[in-house]
C-alpha cells in the first residue's frame, strides 16, 4: 500500500495513538466496544457518550482522531451531530457506527459529512481494519454508496458553481465503483495508485458537503424570503 | 214571378223524374207494378248484379225471383213480436256480391209486424204476381202502427252499407199496398243529406203492388232508407229490396243490366273482404271482450316504391279508445266511437317499403272495438287499401317494440270482426257514418336525427350511468383503499422501525457481547468456537432480519429503492464470497411506486439465482443487470460458471420452479438461459401494473413457496446452508 506524505493521516499515524469516541445510546454496546477497541494496539477511548447533546458538549474538547457515531439515538441524531462535529472538528474522521448497512441511512450521514461507516455487528477484526484504513487517508466507499453519490450528484447536475461538480475522472471512478470494482481493479485500470484513487473519492465527499450546505444555505434563504 | 218559379221547379223535377239522374241529389221514383203479370214484371233479374237482395218475412225456405236469390231476414217469428223486439240483422248476398250489412233502427215499439193470415186478404195478390213473387208476397210483412204506440213522425230506419263513395247506386224497395190513406213516406240518405219522396206512393197502384227506386251516387259507404209514419194505422205490406250498382244508362228497372261478374266496372261487388266506407273496415277486436281490457293491434303494409304517394287518409275510431300509431310515431288518440277521425298521413308515407299500424285499444265495460281504414292514393293512380279486418293481428300486451316489429310474430292471433261499421250496438240515430269526420292535425314527420334516436340516448345515458357508478367505485375503493393503504403503510413502518430498534438492536448487542466475551477468553481456546457459532448465527439472522426489515419498510416502496437494494443485496449476498461482482443498471431510476408483493417476489427470485450461481456454476464473476423499460423491470442474473444443460437439469433441484413460481407471483415470468460452458443467465421480467391502489379486483396471492432468503455468513457456510437447504 503506498501512502501519499501530503496525506493528514499519515501524520497521524507518526503520533501512533488512535484517540478515539463513541457516541451511542446503549450503554451495553458502548462499553463493549470501547473495551474491544481498546484491546487493540494503540487505540484510546477519549470520550464515550449516550446522547448527541452530550458529544457536541464534550468532543470537540476531547479532539479525538476518530468519532463512531451511531445514528438513531435520543434526542438529535448521529447525522445532525455529525454536521456540527464535522465544522467544529474538520480534521477528525467521523465514522457512522451503525447496526443496519443500509445505504439509505448512511448516505444522508456521509452527505452531512461523515467519512465513512463501521457495522457495530461486524467482526472487531474488520472495523480494527476499516479504522486503521480511515485513519491512513482510505475513504470507504461500496458500490451502493458509490450508486447513490452518483446519482446524487447526477440531480445536481445544473448546478451553477462549477465547484460542486464532479469532474470526469471522479465520475469515472464512481462509476467504476458503482459496477462494483473494486478500488484496486480501478486503480490497475486507470493506471493510478490507491491512494490517488482515495483521494479522488475524498474530493467527491466534500463536494458533497459543499452541495448539501449549500441547498441547506438555499433552503434557509429560500425560508426567509417567503 | 211565381209562375216562373214554380215553372222552374216544375221543370226540374220532371228531369229527375225522366232521366233519373241529379246533380246534387239521388232520384226517387215509385213505379207500380203491372196489375197482372208475372215475377219478371219486378225487373229482378239473374242477368244483373245485385250488390243486395233482401225478402221480409217469414219462412226460412230459400226464396227465388227469376232465379235471383233472396236473402231472408226475419223480422218476426209467427207474429211474435217480442222476439224480433230491437232486433238488428246483418244480410249478405254472396250469390252477386260481397258481403253486405243492413241494419234496422227500430223505435222503442215494435214497427214490423208478420200477417201470413192476411195474404188472403190482399187485393189481386195472386193476379198480380205468379210463382216466386207470389210465394214472397205470401211471406211479405207490413209495417204496422195502430196495435203499437207508433206515433205521426216515428221512424223506421233501414241501412245498407258497403258502398263505395263516388259510385252509383240503385235502391229499390218493392211493397203493395194495403189501403191508399195509409201511407208512410219514403226518404232515403245516399248523398249526404235526406231526401223524401214528395208524393204518396200508394198514389202510383191503389190496390196494387209498386216499387220505389232510389237512384244516387254514393257519398258515403251507406244509404239509409227511413219510413216515416204519416198516419195512424198500418202502413203498406213490405216484401223485399234489391240494392244494384248503376252503370251509365241504367236507371229505372228494364234498363241496361249489369253483368253478373263485371269486377272490374265495381270492384268493390267482388271484393271477397268487407269493402268499407272509403276504406273503413269492420269494428275487430279480440276473440274475448270483457271490461277493463287492452288491445293491441298490428298491420304491416308495404308502399311501394313505382310512384310517390299523392295522398293517405287514415280513419279511425275505438270503442272505448284507441291510440295509433305509425312506425311507432304517435298518431293520436280518440275515445269517442261515434267520431270518425282523419289523419292524413301523407307526409309520413313518403319512404316507400314497409310500414307499420299499431293500435292500442282499451275497453271500460261491454262491447269494444276498433273500426279503421287507411287509403293511400299513388300518383300513378294505384289505390291501396287497408280497413280494420281480420288480417289485423292481436299482440300480446307483454311483447316489446311490437309497434315497429315489421313481422308479427305467428303466435299473434289474428283480430275478430265483431260488427260491421254502423251496425249495434255502434249505430246512432242522428250518425251517419262520414258525416262526423274529425279532421286531426296534418302530422309533420319529425327529423330525428341520430344522437335523438332512442337507441343513442340508451347507450349515452348506459355509459353514463355506468361511468357515474364506476366513478363512485372507484372512488370509494380509492378512499377505501388510500386509508386502508395509508393505515398499511404506517403499520409497515411501525413494524420496521419496532424490528430495528428491537430485535436487530437486541441482535446487535448479542454479536457485541459475543465478541467482547470471546476477547475476555481470549486465554481460554476451548470457549472459542462456542462462542463463534454465537457471533454466526447472530449475525446470520441480523442479516435476514435486515432483509426483513427493508421489505416491510412502506418508505422503500419505489422502484429506485428496489433496484438499488437489489444490488446492495447482491453486494452483500456475495461480500463473503470469491464470486466478483458486476453491475449494469439504468442510470436514471425512476421514483414509481412499486408493490410490495412485486418487491418481495423479485428479491427471493434474485436470491435463488445467487444461490444457484453460488452452488452450482462455480464461476468467478456474476453480473446483476437491472434495465427498465415499458414499465417492466427486466432484472438478469448472469454468471460465467460452467453452465448446465436445461433439458436435463432437474427443475426442482436448480429452483428454477421456484424461480418461476416467484416471477409469476410478481405477475411476470422467469427464463432460464444456458448450455454448458457458457455460464447461465436467469432473467426476471416483472411488469409494474401490480399496484393495486386502483385495481377493480383483488385476489389473494398463493403462498405455497418457501419463503425465506437464504442468506450466507461467510463463503463456504453460505454454500453449505444453501445446499442442505435445496436438499
Amino acid at each position: 500500500m503506498s501512502i501519499s506524505t501530503s496525506d493528514p493521516a499519515t501524520k497521524l499515524q507518526a503520533d501512533s495513538v488512535y484517540t478515539f469516541a463513541l457516541v451511542d445510546d446503549e450503554k451495553t454496546t458502548r462499553e463493549h466496544w470501547i473495551k474491544l477497541l481498546e484491546s487493540f494496539h494503540n487505540f484510546k477511548c477519549v470520550a464515550a457518550c449516550p446522547t448527541g447533546e452530550d458529544a457536541l458538549q464534550v468532543i470537540p474538547a476531547a479532539k479525538p482522531k476518530v468519532i463512531l457515531m451511531d445514528i438513531f439515538m435520543p434526542g438529535i441524531s448521529g447525522i445532525a451531530c455529525t454536521a456540527q462535529l464535522k465544522i467544529a472538528l474538520p480534521q477528525t474522521q467521523i465514522l457512522i457506527f451503525t447496526a443496519s448497512d443500509d445505504p439509505e441511512l448512511i448516505f444522508p450521514a456521509l452527505e452531512a459529512g461523515a467519512d465513512g461507516y463501521l457495522i457495530k455487528q461486524a467482526q472487531p477484526s474488520e472495523v480494527h481494519k476499516a479504522l486503521l484504513g480511515v485513519l491512513n487517508g482510505e475513504v470507504p466507499m461500496t458500490s451502493g454508496i458509490a450508486r447513490r453519490v452518483a446519482e446524487h450528484f447526477r440531480k445536481g447536475s445544473n448546478l451553477p458553481h462549477q465547484e460542486m461538480r464532479l469532474s470526469n475522472r471522479e465520475r469515472e471512478i464512481l462509476v467504476m465503483l458503482s459496477k462494483g470494482y473494486s478500488n484496486k481493479e480501478i486503480a490497475a485500470e486507470l493506471k493510478l495508485s490507491i491512494a490517488t484513487i482515495h483521494s479522488y473519492l475524498k474530493n467527491v465527499y466534500e463536494k458533497m458537503h459543499v452541495h448539501s450546505r449549500t441547498q441547506a444555505v438555499a433552503k434557509y434563504l429560500s425560508i426567509k424570503s417567503s | 214571378m211565381s209562375f216562373l218559379l214554380r215553372l222552374t221547379r216544375l221543370s226540374w223535377i220532371v228531369i229527375w223524374m225522366t232521366l233519373g239522374v241529379s246533380v246534387r241529389a239521388g232520384t226517387i221514383s215509385a213505379f207500380s207494378l203491372p196489375s197482372t203479370g208475372t215475377d219478371l214484371a219486378s225487373g229482378i233479374d239473374s242477368s244483373n248484379t245485385y250488390l243486395c237482395t233482401l225478402s221480409f218475412g217469414s219462412s226460412n225456405k230459400p226464396l227465388f225471383i227469376n232465379g235471383v236469390p233472396f236473402q231472408q231476414v226475419h223480422l218476426h217469428e209467427n207474429g211474435n213480436r217480442s222476439d224480433e223486439r230491437h232486433q238488428f240483422f246483418c244480410g249478405s248476398d254472396t250469390h252477386h256480391g260481397g258481403t253486405w250489412s243492413v241494419s234496422v233502427t227500430l223505435p222503442a215499439g215494435d214497427g214490423f209486424a208478420g200477417d201470413d193470415s192476411a195474404v188472403g186478404n190482399l187485393v189481386g195478390a195472386d193476379v198480380q204476381a205468379d210463382g216466386a213473387m207470389l210465394s214472397l208476397l205470401n211471406h211479405m210483412c207490413f209495417l204496422m202502427t195502430e196495435p203499437l204506440n207508433l206515433t205521426n213522425g216515428t221512424t223506421i230506419k233501414m241501412n245498407f252499407g258497403g258502398l263505395r263513395a263516388g259510385m252509383k247506386y240503385s235502391l229499390r224497395y218493392y211493397y203493395r199496398q194495403w189501403s191508399k190513406d195509409r201511407y208512410i213516406n219514403f226518404s232515403f240518405c245516399g248523398e249526404g243529406a235526406e231526401e223524401q219522396y214528395a208524393g204518396n206512393p200508394l198514389d202510383m197502384d191503389a190496390g196494387g203492388a209498386a216499387f220505389i227506386e232510389y237512384d244516387f251516387v254514393a257519398a258515403t259507404n251507406d244509404v239509409t232508407m227511413l219510413m216515416r209514419v204519416v198516419l195512424p194505422g198500418c202502413g203498406p205490406h213490405i216484401y223485399g229490396m234489391t240494392l244494384q250498382p248503376l252503370l251509365a244508362g241504367m236507371g229505372n228497372h228494364g234498363g241496361p243490366k249489369l253483368p253478373i261478374g263485371a269486377s272490374s266496372a265495381f270492384p268493390l261487388v267482388t271484393s271477397t273482404t268487407l269493402p268499407s266506407h272509403s276504406g273503413v273496415g269492420s269494428w275487430i277486436w279480440a276473440s274475448a271482450t270483457y271490461d277493463r281490457q287492452a288491445c293491441r293491434f298490428w298491420k304491416s303494409f308495404v308502399v311501394p316504391n313505382s310512384s310517390p304517394v299523392r295522398s293517405a287518409t287514415l280513419l279511425i275510431s275505438g270503442d272505448d279508445y284507441y291510440h295509433v300509431l305509425l312506425d311507432g310515431n304517435d298518431l293520436g288518440r280518440g275515445s269517442d266511437w261515434r267520431i270518425l277521425t282523419a289523419y292524413d298521413l301523407s307526409p309520413l308515407l313518403g319512404k316507400s317499403g314497409p310500414h307499420v299500424l299499431a293500435i292500442e285499444g282499451a275497453n271500460d265495460f261491454g262491447a269494444a272495438g276498433i273500426i279503421l281504414g287507411l287509403d293511400i292514393q299513388l300518383k300513378d293512380g294505384q289505390l291501396i287499401s287497408i280497413g280494420s279486418d281480420a288480417s289485423w293481428r292481436v299482440v300480446p300486451n307483454n311483447e316489446r317494440g311490437w309497434e315497429t316489429k315489421q313481422n308479427a310474430s305467428p303466435l299473434w292471433p289474428k283480430a275478430k270482426i265483431v260488427g260491421s261499421a254502423g251496425v249495434s250496438p255502434w249505430k246512432l240515430d242522428t250518425w251517419e257514418w262520414g258525416t262526423k269526420v274529425l279532421n286531426a292535425p296534418t302530422p309533420t314527420p319529425v327529423v330525428v336525427s341520430f344522437w335523438q334516436q332512442l337507441w343513442f340516448e340508451s347507450v349515452l345515458l348506459t355509459f353514463f350511468v355506468i361511468s357515474i357508478a364506476t366513478g363512485i367505485y372507484l372512488m370509494g375503493r380509492l378512499i377505501l383503499n388510500s386509508k386502508e393503504h395509508s393505515v398499511i403503510r404506517r403499520e409497515r413502518a411501525r413494524i420496521a422501525r419496532d424490528l430495528h430498534d428491537g430485535l436487530a438492536a437486541g441482535l446487535t448487542q448479542l454479536v457485541v457481547c459475543g465478541e467482547s466475551a470471546k476477547s475476555d477468553l481470549r486465554s481460554c481456546p476451548e470457549a472459542q468456537p462456542g462462542l463463534d457459532e454465537i457471533c454466526l448465527k447472530a449475525r446470520g439472522l441480523l442479516n435476514s432480519l435486515k432483509e426483513t426489515i427493508w421489505i416491510v419498510n412502506s418508505q422503500r416502496d419505489s422502484l429506485r429503492d428496489l433496484i438499488l437494494h437489489l444490488c446492495d443485496y447482491t453486494e452483500t449476498f456475495l461480500k463473503p464470497t470469491t464470486i466478483r461482482c458486476r453491475f449494469d443498471v439504468a442510470a436514471d431510476l425512476p421514483t414509481l411506486p412499486c408493490d410490495v408483493g412485486i418487491r418481495r417476489n423479485l428479491m427471493l427470485a434474485v436470491n435463488e439465482a445467487l444461490c444457484n450461481a453460488i452452488k452450482y456454476s462455480g464461476a468467478s464473476e456474476i453480473q446483476l443487470r437491472i434495465h427498465w423499460h415499458d414499465n417492466k423491470i427486466v432484472v438478469r442474473v448472469e454468471d460465467n460458471g460452467k453452465g448446465f444443460d436445461p433439458m436435463k437439469a432437474s427443475r426442482e433441484r436448480n429452483g428454477l420452479t421456484n424461480m418461476e413460481q416467484r416471477a409469476n407471483d410478481a405477475g411476470g415470468r422467469c427464463t432460464v438461459v444456458s448450455q454448458p460452458g457458457a455460464g447461465c443467465q436467469v432473467e426476471i421480467s416483472v411488469p409494474l401494473r401490480r399496484l393495486r391502489r386502483f385495481s377493480l379486483w383483488q385476489k389473494g396471492q398463493p403462498e405455497v413457496h418457501n419463503d425465506q432468503l437464504t442468506f450466507p455468513a461467510s463463503g463456504s457456510e453460505a454454500t453449505e446452508s444453501s445446499q442442505s437447504k435445496s436438499a
